[in-house]
């Protein structure tokens, strides 16, 4: 019984490690898109 | 590159690099908390963590090298009790014994009804069929006394002795003399300030020994709800701002194209 409740609250804490990983890399995509648009959009702005 | 980070920039910075260690830690508190009842000793996982440099070849063989207990028994065979495990030297060589796997061995010891081995896991008995696990638990020693039975240690369940390395029972006389103990020996003990401190992180001074848990599970729960919720909310802000920035573009462009 204990080993179940073990490899189903790793599978959880696995999960969790997974989701936080992919939000990590996706907000580190996010803020280098976005600077890279502020770098297109500023130079059109002067414009 | 000009850099003007505000104390708020440090906080997001230092967070964002360091959040998945931090929640790998609440994770694995929460799990040491409860190791015992999980039954984690039990459940072995080398063939997926051998990518982890802790347990790599190298690491391993650095285990292998620490040698806990030898003994050479009564046919010229010499074993080697190591960190990563039980070996027998042959020919100069060191093999090996599959059966135990990468487990601790803590003590060796020769009986008349085969080779004893207190690990980490367990007490393993060697007899004419082969290897098999004779106790579950973390055993400290094994021993052999002059009437032929074989006496083990094991955590919270104390001194077992055998005769066939089958059949193991508590040895009374033992229990009796220590339950006779008057509780003088711990009650006198000073405490230290490595104890305190230790006792002060773990919540034992709070809670006691048998309660550490709530103080473990409660900050280890915070730990996680802390780092995750940070992370949302660092990850909703960034998408944000991309959105923002890909308006704004859109909205150059059609100005210039429009």
């Amino acid at each position: 019984m204990g080993n179940f409740i073990a490899l189903l609250l790793s599978g959880f804490a696995l999960l969790l490690l997974v989701i936080a990983l992919v939000m990590f890399v996706h907000g580190l995509r996010a803020r280098l898109e976005a600077r890279r648009c502020s770098e297109v959009a500023a130079p059109r702005k002067r414009h | 590159m000009k850099l003007n980070l505000k104390a708020r920039d440090w906080h997001n910075w230092i967070s964002v690099i360091l959040v998945l260690p931090m929640l790998l830690v609440g994770l694995t508190t929460v799990f040491i908390a409860h190791s015992k009842k999980l039954g984690l000793e039990e459940i072995e996982v080398t063939p997926f963590v051998s990518w982890l440099p802790g347990y790599g070849a190298q690491a391993m063989q650095e285990m292998a090298a620490e040698v806990r207990a030898s003994l050479v028994a009564a046919d010229g065979t010499q074993w080697l009790g190591t960190k990563g495990g039980l070996y027998r030297i042959t020919d100069g060589r060191a093999v090996q014994e599959a059966e135990l796997g990468r487990t601790e061995v803590r003590d060796l010891t020769e009986s008349p009804f085969g080779l004893v081995v207190a690990t980490r896991n367990g007490v393993w008995v060697r007899g004419a069929q082969g290897w098999h696990m004779a106790l579950r638990g973390d055993a400290w020693d094994a021993s052999l006394g002059s009437d032929g039975a074989v006496a083990v240690t094991l955590k919270d369940k104390g001194v077992l002795t055998s005769r066939d390395g089958m059949d193991w029972q508590a040895d009374e006389p033992l229990r009796a003399t220590l339950s006779g103990m008057p509780g003088q020996a711990d009650a006198n003990k000073p405490v230290t300030l490595q104890n305190l401190v230790m006792d002060l992180h773990t919540g034992k001074a709070f809670f006691g020994k048998g309660s550490e848990w709530i103080w473990i599970d409660l900050l280890g729960v915070v730990w996680i709800f802390l780092g995750f919720t940070g992370l949302y909310m660092w990850w909703r802000s960034q998408t944000k701002r991309r959105d923002a920035a890909i308006k704004r573009v859109n909205a150059a462009t059609e100005a210039v194209h429009g």
